[in-house]
């Protein structure tokens, strides 16, 4: 029998958990977590993290509450093998 | 090897420095160079500070400071004196249970409500500057949820339904106390206040040991403090941080003196028919609900009045307390009650840490008739018996004990409660009646001959029965006379099985005039330890003949302790004496062991005296001293605090005009406040009248505000208003209260005191205040306690409720006066619900309210249920939200869309998931029934999805789950979120959310989604794929995935795997290999396949397609 190809290329269903996983349309997900729901063009892609309100009234995007951190000497500042 | 980066170190944790501080700097410094944990070394400071000792370098993260840690890449290579400078800011502490919004035409503010503190935060200029989060205000009453209904600039905040609603809004009107008209001033004030009043500031009080006063106003909401000092008493000022639903009575333990300690004050709340009592440790500062139960109340009583005593042979060193509680309710004429009880008992061996109490009735009335019994149900009858052949009528016979009849109560009081502590009698009072007369009709006897005795018999069969009341007290036997006797039963302290000792009486009506029913009571009532004087105060004609005096009626027979109390007739009794001096309520009783100085009494410290509040016009305290043997005043009152904060005086008449309309007629002035500029309270329930024949064409009348600070900022006008009698001896007045004159703050001047006069110049017909307000002149109270609310119509409709007006609103709902949400006409704007509601919302018109299994729609303008709908019911306040699209909630079954026709089910597609796909749990079904009630719906208008927040993990940041359903695509997701209390969507879009993460639980506010750097990582898994031939088996070749990440973070950051014939099997997607990977051999052969991604690292990674090659077997 020749080599045949199944394409899922593009994620707009959703969550489909039943009628049954095996019933489900093809781009339908069973089961999900965390995937953007627009303007992705049918891609997969994960939904933002979210910001916290800092003291200085701004939002910040970690959890710490680190904003900067940086070596200021020595190290070598990269990546190499 | 890689050498070391600026991310060699991980920071993590929530940084939370222990001063406030915005900014911190860490210095992390390598001491010693070289590769792995056993050879590198480092220390750390907090920037210019000294460094740590030196440590070797960790994988796992560890704790350094403020709740952060460090961790390192052990793998890389440092070079000795490597420094990383790290900077953090900690996030901004918000606490906050509820969120809400207050509008300011162009600004909007943050509200968030802290239920620990009951603090109300806000964030001003939200979208804007954004200025630091403030406290503007408390709720002292410590709710465990509010709703905040937005308008305007204003937001009305429900409570609950044992917590007074609020208010908290822009000072848009000019208020006394000089706020001004600044706009910017943020208040947070209480609710209308039920009257206007000021009489009676403080009606019932205690004293404690070292001389404080401890009061409250009837239904007041707070607990306020005079505090002595050395006989100097402060103005009552609030205990902070508590709030009462509506104070019936303040006590405290007596015979509880110790030197050194404070003791407890006993507050007698409402909120129940049997009343809720609190107790307020002194010394702790901290309040206790301490339950009660076997209070068994009919016929609508409750409890009104409570005493505490304590025992024991050290009267400074109680081994028990015993608690006693009076019911009460207004008989009216001619109605003979027969409740369950009206007296009832507990008592305690802890006072310290009672936190629950039970009961027993101890209703006077209310005894079986055994034979030892000195009080209770007895009768006697008479018969016919034959004599000398003839029936002839008996005499009575001997009485006998019987529980089998009825007694019946006329008259029971507020305040009733005394305690005698020589004889160690709680004493009652109340008025009743004998049980009865003949209850058997009879005729004459009749002689009938026998045939089976052959003889004459008498046939007694008809029985005259009397029934009394028996009262056998120390002074003898005695009986109830008359209907309408007002008694005194003391009941004994100790109680030991009812015993005849145990209950005293004496009947007051011979010395008094109270025969008529209807005096309501005492305004406070007070026994003589020792002598047995009893005191009371009343504001009603009778018996007082003039109203507002106090009342002495002493002791006859001596002051033994063990002659009777005051007899109930006889030439030895006194007569009462009235004193009129002013005097609104005895709140206090007589002992306070000489701690309260007088000035006008020669040893300054009498040894007993009565405290009393106001008169009329009079907001104080006064105390009178009294003669220690003959119980009478010693010199006149003196004040101990005068606070009378509103008076309204008429005076003098000016001009002649004899058409005027008013001559010769009384006058009746009332006034209201209106709050906010729009929100009329009720009339004022003091009335000042005037009466005089002569023909003024004006008269002054003077309005005297003590100190303008006192008055409600939310206050904006004083309305005064006038009704006229018939003639100057009118007792009530012929026609409606009008309005005189509606006077702005500002037309006092900002002083203490202030002073307006008004000229009531006509009687012009002007507006009443029924017509102004839309509230009958006569309600006293417009506040419904609340704990959901919509607006619809104009109104504010609430449930979840409470009043004091409804035995039990639970199951009702109230709308508001249209466009005045704080005023409610109970006794008209109410409707009856089938059950309690949990949540409602309005939508398109019409107000939807649920149970957990049921929803009414309800039209908000008749205000009747239009429709019910069976099986659609709603978790919580919480989990509905009416978008532009639709109306959606949820119950355990499913989460439904309303789209202003009829709901139906949308979550079919996550009420349940495969094992194969997720643990167990993840299901909707599942969530609902364990995590029902914190489940929150909220709208996230970016995405046009409505998202259903499970707060189901409440350890981990970001693991709780979430259903998130888009309108747009009709498609459902999982996304996860860190658990929280509430959500509400920003007019940006967001949807902002607090903070129930255990280890931060409610200090931070949260932008959900709002991360501008970082994504969440994803999973996907496909259906099980099987090409269209689900029975055909196949040879499964190879996965691919396509996407436009690079090589290195698909490796890196994107795990695939594929589960096959039950079994889950991962693949590597090695950056050499392409964008595919082959099915290994052992496991390719299968009639479907399942293919699951999932990102790692927080990676912003996206897939476009995902391919399966494969080859079909031949069919057999």
């Amino acid at each position: 029998m020749p080599k045949e190809s199944i394409e899922i290329k593009s994620f707009h269903n959703g969550i489909m958990a039943a009628p049954d996983s095996m019933d489900i349309p093809l781009d339908a997900a069973s089961y999900s977590e965390n995937l953007e729901q627009i303007g992705e063009d049918g891609k997969l892609r994960g939904i933002p993290d979210d910001s916290f309100l800092n003291k200085i009234g701004t939002w910040a995007n970690d959890t710490t509450g680190v904003f900067s951190q940086a070596l200021t000497s020595g190290g070598g500042g990269g990546s190499s093998g | 090897m890689a050498v070391s980066t600026s991310n060699s170190i991980t920071i993590t944790g929530t940084f939370s420095p222990a001063e406030a501080t915005n900014l911190s700097k860490y210095n992390f410094t390598i001491v010693q160079g070289g590769t792995g944990a056993g050879t590198v070394t480092y220390k750390w400071r907090r920037f210019g500070e000294s460094y740590s000792s030196t440590v070797a370098i960790h994988s796992s993260a560890v704790s350094f400071e403020a709740g952060l840690l460090a961790s390192w890449d052990t793998a890389a290579t440092y070079t000795s004196g490597d420094d990383w400078l790290i900077q953090v800011r900690p996030n901004e502490t918000f606490k906050a249970r509820t969120l809400g919004w207050l509008e300011d035409g162009l600004k909007r503010d943050l509200l968030g409500y802290d239920a620990s503190s009951g603090d109300m935060n806000i964030v001003k200029d939200f979208y804007g500057a954004k200025e630091l989060p403030i406290v503007t205000g408390k709720i002292s009453s410590l709710p465990a949820d509010i709703t905040i209904i937005p308008n305007n600039k204003e937001v009305h905040i429900g409570c609950g339904p044992s917590a007074n609603p609020k208010w908290l809004g822009r000072n848009q009107y000019s208020s006394f106390g000089g706020t001004g008209s600044a706009t910017e001033v943020t208040l947070l004030e209480g609710a209308i206040k039920s009257s206007a009043s000021n009489a009676g500031f403080i009606t019932t009080a205690w004293v404690a040991p070292n001389g404080d006063i401890y009061g409250a106003e009837e239904d007041g909401t707070q607990l306020l403090k005079m505090t002595n000092s050395s006989g100097s008493y402060s103005e009552p000022a609030v205990v902070e941080d508590f709030e009462f639903i509506g104070i019936r009575k303040i006590t405290g333990t007596q015979r509880y003196y110790g030197s050194a300690y404070e003791g407890y004050v006993f507050i007698l709340d409402s909120g129940a028919d049997e009343g809720i009592i609190k107790k307020y440790d002194i010394s702790g500062n901290t309040l206790t609900t301490v339950t009660q139960t076997g209070v068994s109340l009919s016929d609508d009583l409750i409890i009104t009045d409570m005493i505490v005593i304590g025992e024991g042979s050290n009267e400074e060193q109680p081994t028990s307390w015993n608690i006693w509680c009076s019911a009460y309710k207004d008989i009216e004429s001619g109605q003979n009650l027969s409740p369950t009880g009206i007296l009832w008992h507990a008592t305690t061996s802890n006072i310290d840490t009672v936190s629950s109490l039970t009961f027993t009735n101890r209703d006077p009335l209310d005894k079986a008739g055994a034979s030892a019994d000195g009080f209770g149900k007895k009768y006697r009858q008479q018969y016919y018996a034959l004599v000398g052949g003839s029936c002839v009528l008996q005499s009575w016979g001997s009485w006998i004990f019987s529980g089998n009849t009825t007694n019946y109560y006329t008259s029971l009081y507020k305040r009733a409660l005394t305690y005698h502590w020589e004889d160690d009698y709680v004493g009652i009072l109340c008025r009743f009646r004998d049980i009865s007369t003949a209850v058997n009709s009879h005729q004459d006897g009749a002689n009938t001959w026998n045939n089976e005795s052959n003889n004459w018999n008498c046939y007694a069969v008809n029985i005259e029965e009397w029934n009394h009341i028996w009262i056998e007290g120390t002074g003898g036997e005695r009986v109830m006379r008359n209907y309408g006797t007002l008694n005194w039963i003391g009941v004994k302290n100790t109680h030991v099985n009812n015993t005849p000792t145990n209950l005293h009486h004496v009947a007051l009506d011979d010395k008094v005039s109270f025969n008529s029913q209807t005096w309501s009571g005492p305004t406070g009532i007070a026994l003589d330890k020792v002598n047995k004087d009893l005191y009371m105060t009343s504001d009603h004609a009778h018996p007082f003949s003039n109203g507002t005096k106090w009342i002495h009626i002493p002791i006859a027979g001596g002051t033994s302790v063990n002659t009777d109390f005051m007899v109930e007739s006889g030439s030895s009794f006194t007569p009462a004496t009235a004193y009129q001096t002013g005097s609104h309520a005895i709140v206090c009783d007589l002992d306070w062991r000489n701690i309260i100085d007088i000035e006008q009494d020669i040893t300054e410290f009498p040894n007993k005296g009565l405290v009393l509040s106001s008169g009329q016009n009079q907001k104080g305290f006064w105390v009178q001293g009294l003669n220690a043997t003959s119980g009478l005043p010693l010199g006149g009152l003196y004040s101990l605090w005068d606070g009378t904060n509103i008076t309204l005086t008429i005076g003098n008449g000016q001009g002649n005009v004899s058409s005027q309309i008013w001559n010769n007629k009384k006058l009746f002035y009332k006034y209201s406040m209106t709050y906010d500029g729009y929100q009329e309270s009720p009339l004022s329930e003091e009335t000042i009248e005037f009466a005089d024949s002569g023909t003024y064409e004006t008269l002054d009348i003077t309005f005297t505000i003590q100190v303008t600070s006192e008055i409600n900022r939310r206050v904006s006008h004083i309305n005064l208003y006038r009704a006229n009698g018939a003639n100057t001896s009118s007792e009530k007045p012929l026609g409606l209260y009008r309005l005189i004159e509606s006077l702005r703050a500002t037309q006092w001047a900002n002083t203490s005191p202030s002073v307006v006069v008004i000229e009531d110049k006509s009687d012009k017909v002007t507006g009443s205040y029924e017509s102004r307000s839309g509230i009958s002149e006569t309600m006293t109270n417009t506040t419904i306690r609340w704990g959901i609310g919509t607006v619809a119509s104009g109104s504010l409709i609430v449930g979840d409720c409470g009043t004091d007006e409804f035995n039990d609103a639970s199951t009702y709902l109230f709308k508001s006066r249209p466009g005045d949400y704080d005023k409610f006409n109970w006794a008209l704007d109410y409707l009856r619900l089938p059950f309690r509601p949990v949540a409602i919302a309005t939508f398109q018109g019409r107000v939807y309210c649920w149970s957990q299994d049921t929803m009414l729609r309800i039209n908000p303008d008749q205000f009747y249920i239009e429709d019910e709908f069976e099986g659609f019911g709603c978790l919580n306040k919480r989990m509905v939200v009416v978008t532009e699209y639709g109306m959606f909630f949820g119950d355990t079954n499913n989460i439904y869309m309303h789209n202003g026709q009829a709901p139906s089910p949308i979550g079919t597609s996550i009420l349940k998931f495969d094992s194969e796909d997720a643990p167990s749990g993840k299901g909707y079904w599942d969530m609902a029934r364990l995590y029902g009630d914190r489940m929150v719906m909220c709208f996230d208008s970016k995405r046009n999805s409505v998202v259903t927040f499970c707060s189901n993990e409440q350890n981990v940041d970001g693991m709780s789950q979430a259903y998130s359903y888009n309108i747009t695509n009709t498609r459902w997701d999982i996304w996860g979120h860190t658990a929280l209390q509430d959500a509400t969507t920003g007019q940006d879009g967001y949807i902002y959310h607090t903070d129930n993460q255990t280890l931060t639980a409610g200090t931070r506010l949260i932008r959900y989604l709002g991360n501008t750097v970082q994504r969440r990582n994803w999973k996907w898994h496909s259906k099980r794929i099987s090409a269209g031939y689900p029975s055909q088996e196949k040879i499964h070749k190879k996965i691919r995935v396509i996407s436009d990440d690079s090589k290195s973070d698909i490796n890196n950051n994107l795990d695939l795997y594929y589960r096959i014939n039950g079994s889950k099997i991962a693949l590597e997607l090695d950056q050499n290999q392409s964008d595919y990977e082959k099915v290994s051999s052992g496991q390719k052969k299968a009639q479907d396949i399942k293919i699951m991604l999932s990102t790692s690292n927080n990676k912003d990674l996206s897939v476009r397609a995902i391919g399966s090659i494969f080859r079909r077997r031949p069919t057999k």
